[in-house]
């Protein structure tokens, strides 16, 4: 009798739920059988608009006293595509950049094509192990926006730090080992990087050979790496990361490094050069928090040691509001080393903070987040407001607002442009 | 004789076992029974997601997954070609997620969700009820094993569930989320049981609400569910951008 009553129940139950549900769902999981190839990519669309910072010292270098342009519009197309092929264990993987930009004031178009990535993969997943040659990224650390133990990686772009980053031309090798103890991995990344001629131009600042390694433990419930890196100019750096979620929704995470011989030559009070040799350290100590409305908050104190003083900023504003009066040497150094001093992490202490709220007010796809950078020496500030939406299949859509505020002889108050914005249409394939 | 087993069956088909120590052991056997049901120790498997709108637009997922154990789980996304290679990895209460362009994994919590609609990560990335949730009332009625599961720690997604387990198939029939104030979160309904390639007889379909978001619907649909066994280093965050690899 239960039988028949629990076959009955369990009857009205489907049907009741099928009844609800309306057509049956379906899933033909053979559309996805594994293919030995696969090609994707995206192409981006991305106007934008620029309010210029005419009385910043970067301006009139730039476009003189005319006190033209106000307005600054450029259309930047961006074509990305990724592909590989599988055999065995053998693994061939390619991607690259290819873009456009026309800024209509000067009538610019500028264009470029360059791989990301383009590497051979040997696995031996018997032992866990991998072997890659060619062109490859490694992003090591665990800080959002600054990385000081990525040691064989390009610097993010703060604006973009999701963004793909070009890779060295290099060889490397992965060891992976798991254990059922509170050490439950074990890692070895082994990197060697090389630098002759036009490969991996300005990596080592040098023709020569460098040598990085990550160890990467997952440790009572924590993330940790040890790096290093040296190369034969003999300028070996050292690092440690971790993260952990301390509380479930509150993630912790820190890195440092310590390069023993940093080089940095900067222009002096009496507008000559210098060239000093310091040991000097990079850090960064964040947290990510997910409140119980489901809003992320990031924030992370970044300590960029490699970074110039107030001191050193101003006798560069000042040099650039006396550029008549200096030497031909100066004026060069300055001009080829623009990116010292007017690039992003100039200086050394910085704050950054992101908060995004996905879905606010039950609007499913559709994402607020605003982020701001606050240069803590110079007191300036660069904040961002974004909004982007994906509710369309293959599709993002996101619209960008940038203001940068500090007086002229600040890192964002010196900058070309004070505000921003820009719409992108990414559409992948 | 009859009547009193139809009395008998009627008796105990309302009854209700009171919370206590006997009552919650047999829950808990109950929802380890659920736990074997649903899929094996170590498995692969394909799903896809659809989230579906008020209107009836859809947004469709396919991501494929590796089981270990019950505390090992990764994910990739196959499809749209937005989210391809988009991966997920849960080791015990670790989670982290690895975005292709982003290059490196970053920890995450089970309340986020990686692709938005109802399903969070913690629905995604299940492993078993039984390792998270301890049952703290037994309630028999009708056909029905009615558990009130409670979370074993602050790290599980949901405070409180109710689940209604099918005497007879030992299937879960539903899942009310709920949070320690026994606010309704979200409900799951398991669905469409079929034979999958293992040879087992389980639900295919899972679906979910929420009255956070009304008129909201998001679908989970298994297929090519089988047993498989991994290496350990396979659920590693170093294992993340290579997971596609995996597949066979």
């Amino acid at each position: 009798m239960i039988s028949w009553q629990h076959q009955t129940v369990c009857f009205l139950c489907l049907v009741l739920q099928g009844a609800l549900t309306g057509e049956p769902y379906d899933f033909d999981a053979s559309a996805f059988e594994k293919k030995p190839y696969s090609l994707n990519g995206s192409i981006e669309l991305r106007p934008s608009l620029a309010l210029l910072n005419r009385e910043s010292e970067s301006y009139k270098t730039q476009y003189g006293l005319d006190n033209e342009p106000r307005f600054l519009d450029t259309y930047l197309s961006r074509l990305e595509i990724s592909g590989d092929y599988r055999k065995g264990p053998f693994l061939f993987f390619a991607s690259g950049l290819g873009f456009a930009q026309y800024e209509r004031y000067s009538a610019l178009l500028d264009y470029d094509a360059f791989p990301y990535e383009v590497y051979g993969k040997l696995g031996f997943e018997g032992k866990s192990t991998n072997v890659w040659l060619g062109k490859k990224t490694f992003k090591w650390g665990k800080g959002y926006a600054y990385n000081p133990t990525a040691f064989a990686a390009r610097p993010k772009d703060i604006n973009d730090v999701e963004a793909n980053l070009e890779g060295y031309w290099s060889l490397s090798g992965e060891f992976i080992r798991s254990f059922s103890s509170r050490i439950s991995t074990v890692a070895l990344n082994v990197v060697i990087i090389p630098e002759y001629k036009e490969w991996n131009t300005g990596y080592i600042g040098q023709e020569g050979v460098s040598g990085a390694a990550q160890l990467y433990m997952l440790a009572f419930d924590t993330d940790v790496d040890f790096c290093f890196y040296s190369d034969n100019g003999q300028n070996p750096r050292l690092g440690i990361g971790f993260s952990r979620n301390i509380i479930p929704n509150l993630e912790v995470h820190g890195e440092a490094a310590y390069a023993f011989h940093h080089q940095v030559t900067s222009v002096t009070e009496q507008y000559v050069l210098e060239t000093v040799v310091n040991p000097v350290y990079n850090a960064l100590l964040g947290a990510r928090y997910l409140t119980k409305w489901n809003t992320t908050v990031i924030a992370e104190y970044i300590r960029n040691g490699q970074g110039l003083s107030k001191a050193q900023m101003d006798v560069y504003y000042s040099a650039l509001r006396n550029r008549a009066a200096l030497s031909p040497d100066i004026r060069n150094f300055l001009n080829l080393n623009a990116g010292q001093y007017m690039g992003q992490f100039a200086m050394r202490d910085y704050v950054y903070a992101r908060i995004s709220h996905p879905e606010p007010f039950g609007l499913l796809y559709l994402t607020p987040s605003a982020y701001a950078m606050a240069n803590l020496r110079d007191a300036s500030l660069m904040t961002a407001f974004e909004i982007a939406y994906t509710r369309f299949k293959n599709t993002t859509l996101t619209g960008k607002m940038m203001v940068l505020q500090g007086g002229s002889q600040s890192e964002y108050g010196s900058k070309t442009k004070k505000t921003q914005m820009e719409l992108r249409g990414r559409f992948y394939f | 004789m009859i009547k009193t087993i139809l009395c008998f069956g009627i008796l105990c088909s309302f009854s209700s076992v009171p919370a206590g120590e006997s009552a919650s052991d047999k829950g808990d056997a109950i929802l380890r029974q659920v736990d074997k049901k649903l899929s094996p120790g170590s498995y692969e498997s394909l799903r896809k997601l659809i989230n579906e709108e008020p209107g009836g637009k859809k947004k469709e997922f396919v991501m494929w997954t590796a089981k270990k154990g019950t505390d090992k789980m990764v994910t990739t996304f196959l499809s749209p070609a937005s989210e391809i290679g988009r991966s997920t990895l849960r080791v015990g209460e670790n989670m982290w997620l690895y975005v292709p362009n982003v290059g490196k994994p970053v920890r995450i919590t089970s309340l986020q969700s990686v692709v938005g609609g109802v399903f969070n990560n913690a629905d995604i990335m299940q492993l078993e009820y039984h390792v998270e949730y301890r049952c703290t009332t037994l309630t028999e009625e009708a056909g029905l094993s009615i558990l009130t599961l409670k979370a074993r720690n602050k790290s599980v997604a949901y405070d409180k569930l109710v689940m209604k387990v099918d005497k007879k198939s030992g299937f879960p029939l539903e899942v009310e989320c709920r949070t320690a104030s026994d606010m309704l979160i979200k409900t799951l309904r398991f669905l469409e049981p079929k034979k999958f390639e293992d040879g087992a007889f389980r639900p295919s379909v899972v679906e979910t609400e929420s009255p956070i978001y009304k008129g909201y619907r998001s679908v989970m649909i298994y297929a090519g569910l089988k047993n498989r066994n991994f290496k350990d280093e396979v659920f590693t965050i170093n294992y993340m951008a290579k997971i596609r690899d995996l597949r066979n």
